[in-house]
């Protein structure tokens, strides 16, 4: 449990004892309600853990609309221009469901280059302006924290603020915004790729507040009276899942929102000659598996582990899986799965693999998502596959056993993952002693060595051996 | 790292001759350096031992302190250094600072700066004051050395390192003997070779001594030193004793940082190079200025605005100077071939008045290319003309042979359709391009979410004030 807080709020363990009787949908509503209560209370920070899929963004607007009425103006502090234009597109969607419906919006862009996603574009609710002074009769304004450091903070000032993905926000990009804004209220998954930069970070690590820290662990230095509060639900991980993310990669624990037999996965029946068959019906089965290459030391670009990615791919998408989720029963669409490496070249890797298979079958390319896990991040799927970032590799460093990196690659399903990489990775970790560079952030208590082997150790009952 | 990276590694170590990585020289090469090399007290970096400096490769400075441990003797010894480093400072036209390696720079100015520049030059036992201008200097200078494409300061290792790629482990690299093995192995012999002969015989370029050195030479020379308090001459003879052991020590340092400054000069400057020395006068004048004025000031801990304000200068100087050396460098551009979303073949098709079969119908000009390799460019990304920077071009359609691309903008109407590529024409798209950065914000005050609750002991106003940056 996080040492960093004295001032921690947990509310699944606060409510132990009363916790087994209370349904997630309790659970969580008894969080949301704490924290409304404390931005009532004019709380100067209060900082929200929220685990994947635990409701974050849906969070931010409930708050937002709860308190523009009290407030002049509610700005909202997005980190990219995409999550500002999903989040104007989420807050009309619920305006025309009757929540909020007479707020008006404001969304604050930089460049003339600019352009809202088509279905934004004409929305009578929505105001689009390059000047804040263009957005004085909206009543929530929303931009990316780059636009929010060119407004000017001498003739704009708010007493209040929303920040969305504080954990990914860097701490030179919260300053302009404490420049603007007097209180906060910031949410994130401190399970998240940390920011970094490019540059040497050694002289950037070293400083009492390091710029490259994340926005959150800067607010717990500065303010010592920032009350901290956990989202005791994940909404989207299986129950399974829940609880190894939640041991692995997180100092304050959740639970999954969805009971086990709301979600399965089901094949039909048949015989079990091919191993990457095998693989999908063990993860089916129990939500996770791992197909295995031959151990042995291999590049970054190890385009075995991309074949294997890509057989992966088709025995899942040809194997007439049916998805049940909450009562609705559906086949298992391309669409609804994604593969998650830890780098660019990785991606590229498996698209070749992928079509060069699907060309020797004759048959069209799956539109199956393959990123890096930078890009799936705040993404949801029923299925993934994830090439593990230490596989082949025998210099595991700081950017390998980050755990923010793993932890989005295995929380982005609803369903089941399924791993790919070499044989011998858990004995890699284990020969290998921490990078010498490598060290926990204030913020979280998770050591990425520790999280890499309980994953591992999950996996070992549900391993399937394929030859290259 | 890169395939190319990995390749030249392998071609080094198969050839026992390190391969160029570069094909143009990346920094600026002065007519008037100032190189320094040095070693300090074993565990100790704020005790120099002995240090070498000079303008000129055969005729170097010299100061050792016989009693590092003793402040006034360290004080003496280091006086002639930092007066001649303030003389350089305020007077060279081309200032440059050259040092053995990374761990020389962070020695010098990092430690000797820090523990320079605030020294009592009244009191008891008063420092001399140029010793405190000169911390100002290695202040300024350990900056520069953090800051991205600055050529006011210069390792030896760092310049070989950035254009040569060796046989052997990046961290044995950093044996500046044994680097130089691999670039200039001698005749008869491989890289390999010279490398472990330098590795046996050459005593280290500093900032540390060889341990065998140390007790050898400078602790015989202490004893002798101290044994002989009040006895003039005999001191004297302890110093020249010292001075011999530290010469026989720092010359191969010496000299392998004037040979790596030859070498470097033989490569022929790339294009970029001299609007980043411009970049570094304009900060060196401004630092002159401050200094003339006795302003050197520097913060013990940067204040949050200020440390926000340089890292996001530093990396904004940074992608711009890796789009530099990429545009200006052919050999670093097919690095970027082989790896990155680029393009690099032959126009075998034309269609200028190609229409993009989107909503807007525009009018996006394609070309056809037969590639010389095949490209990981995906259609999401912006690529640039190499030799025509105004192009932007999108993939289409790419098999590993040929690949489709429109050009999205800088040939698109009447008066830019000349850049049209024509047929048989070569090309090379990147997503490189030097841009202009608009000025960031501007530093400011750091605001409430910056500021660390007082804990009572601190003294803040100390020390702090104008001179924006890290130690």
């Amino acid at each position: 449990m996080s040492e960093s807080g004295s001032n921690f709020e947990s509310l699944a363990a606060s409510t132990a004892p009363r916790a087994a009787a209370e349904s997630p949908v309790a659970l969580s509503r008894l969080a949301i309600d704490r924290i409304s209560s404390l931005l009532d209370a004019s709380t100067p920070v209060v900082l929200v853990d929220s685990p994947p899929g635990a409701g974050k963004s849906t969070l931010v607007r409930e708050m937002a609309r709860r308190q523009a009425p009290h407030r002049r103006q509610v700005p909202i502090v997005v980190q990219t221009n995409a999550q500002a234009d999903d989040m104007v597109a989420s807050l009309v969607a619920e305006m025309n469901a009757g929540l909020g419906a007479k707020l008006r919006i404001g969304r604050l862009h930089a460049s003339e280059n600019y352009s809202p996603p088509p279905d934004l574009r004409v929305l009578p609710q929505v105001t689009y302006a390059m000047k804040i002074d263009d957005l004085a009769h909206t009543h929530i304004v929303i931009a990316p924290a780059m636009k929010w450091a060119f407004v000017d903070d001498i003739d704009n000032q708010w007493p209040f603020a929303i920040i969305d993905e504080v954990y990914q926000m860097r701490s030179d990009a919260l300053q302009p915004i404490g420049r603007l804004m007097g209180s906060l209220l910031a949410v994130g998954d401190p399970g998240q790729i940390k920011p970094f930069t490019v540059l040497d970070e050694g002289q950037w690590r070293n400083l009492d507040i390091s710029p490259i820290e994340s926005a959150a662990a800067t607010l717990l230095k500065t303010r010592p009276d920032t009350v901290r509060v956990a989202l005791p639900v994940s909404w989207r991980l299986p129950a399974h899942s829940a609880d190894l993310v939640s041991r692995a990669f997180y100092a304050s624990s959740f639970v999954a929102g969805s009971a086990p037999e709301e979600r399965s996965l089901t094949l039909p029946i048949g015989a079990l000659t091919d191993p990457y068959d095998q693989a999908v019906r063990i993860a089916a089965a129990g939500g996770w598996a791992m197909v295995e290459l031959p151990g042995g030391s291999a590049p970054k670009l190890d385009l075995e582990v991309a074949d294997a990615v890509a057989c992966t791919v088709l025995a899942l998408v040809d194997g007439n899986v049916e998805v049940h989720d909450g009562g609705r029963t559906e086949p298992l669409h391309a669409l609804r799965v994604a593969v998650g490496t830890a780098h660019t070249a990785q991606v590229d890797a498996v698209r070749r693999a992928l079509r060069e298979q699907c060309i020797a079958l004759g048959r069209v390319v799956p539109a199956v998502e393959i990123s890096t896990a930078n890009r799936l991040q705040g993404r949801e799927f029923d299925v993934t596959i994830v090439w593990h970032p230490l596989s082949g590799r025998t210099d595991p460093g700081r950017f390998h056993l980050d755990p923010g990196r793993m932890c989005v690659l295995l929380s982005r399903h609803r369903h089941a993952c399924i791993i790919v990489g070499r044989a011998g990775i858990l004995d890699q970790l284990l020969l290998t002693p921490p990078p010498a560079e490598y060290r926990a952030e204030a913020e979280s208590d998770v050591d990425g060595w520790a999280a890499h082997r309980i994953v591992l150790d999950h996996l070992a009952g549900r391993r399937v051996g394929v030859e290259p | 790292m890169s395939t190319m990276h990995l390749y030249q590694g392998a071609m080094a170590s198969t050839t026992g001759l390190a391969v160029p990585r570069t094909s143009r020289r990346h920094l600026h090469l002065s007519d008037d350096p100032l190189v320094i090399v040095g070693y300090h007290l074993a565990g100790e970096p704020a005790a120099p031992v002995a240090m070498m400096w000079g303008r000129s490769a055969t005729r170097p400075h010299m100061f050792v302190v016989p009693e590092p441990r003793e402040r006034s003797t360290r004080f003496e010894a280091l006086s002639a250094f930092a007066t001649e480093l303030v003389a350089y400072m305020t007077a060279a036209s081309d200032p440059q600072i050259v040092l053995a390696n990374p761990a020389t720079a962070s020695w010098l100015l990092k430690f000797v700066g820090r523990f320079t520049r605030y020294v009592r030059v009244d009191g008891a036992t008063p420092a001399p004051v140029s010793i405190r201008e000169a911390g100002g200097h290695l202040t300024f200078l350990h900056q520069e050395y953090m800051t991205p494409g600055s050529s006011t300061v210069l390792t030896a290792v760092d310049a070989l390192t950035q254009h040569f790629r060796t046989g052997q482990m990046p961290s044995e690299d950093q044996n500046l003997a044994a680097l130089l093995g691999w670039v200039r192995p001698g005749s008869g012999m491989t890289g390999l070779d010279a490398a472990m002969l330098a590795e046996a015989t050459d005593p280290p370029s500093g900032p540390m001594s060889d341990p065998s050195w140390d007790r050898e030479v400078l602790e015989e020379a202490s004893e002798l030193w101290r044994s002989a308090e009040g006895d003039a001459d005999l001191q004297r003879h302890a110093r020249r004793r010292l001075e011999d052991g530290a010469r026989d020590a720092l010359d191969p340092g010496w000299n392998q940082v004037w040979t790596t400054l030859g070498i470097m000069s033989g490569l022929p400057e790339a294009a970029s190079v001299a609007h980043r020395r411009a970049d570094d006068m304009r900060r060196f004048r401004d630092h002159r200025d401050r200094a003339a004025a006795g302003q050197m000031f520097f913060r013990i801990q940067p204040e949050a605005s200020g440390s926000a304000w340089l890292l996001q200068r530093h990396e904004r100087t940074d992608e711009q100077l890796r789009a530099e050396m990429v545009l200006d460098d052919p050999l670093l551009m097919a690095a970027v071939l082989t790896d990155e979303p680029a393009i690099s073949g032959t126009v075998i098709g034309v269609e200028p008045t190609h229409v993009e079969r989107d909503t807007r119908q525009r009018r996006r000009p394609l070309l056809r290319i037969r590639l010389d390799l095949a490209t990981y460019a995906t259609e999401s990304v912006d690529l640039y003309g190499v030799a025509t920077p105004e192009l932007v071009v999108r993939v289409r359609n790419a098999t590993d042979e040929i690949v489709e691309v429109v050009i999205v903008k800088g040939a698109n109407n009447a008066t830019s359709e000349h850049r049209i590529p024509t047929v048989g024409s070569h090309v090379v798209f990147s997503p490189y391009r030097v841009r202009e950065f608009r000025n960031g914000s501007s530093l400011r005050a750091t605001p409430w979410t910056h500021t660390l609750p007082e804990i009572g002991d601190d003294t803040p106003g100390t020390a702090r004030s104008l001179e924006v940056g890290h130690e």
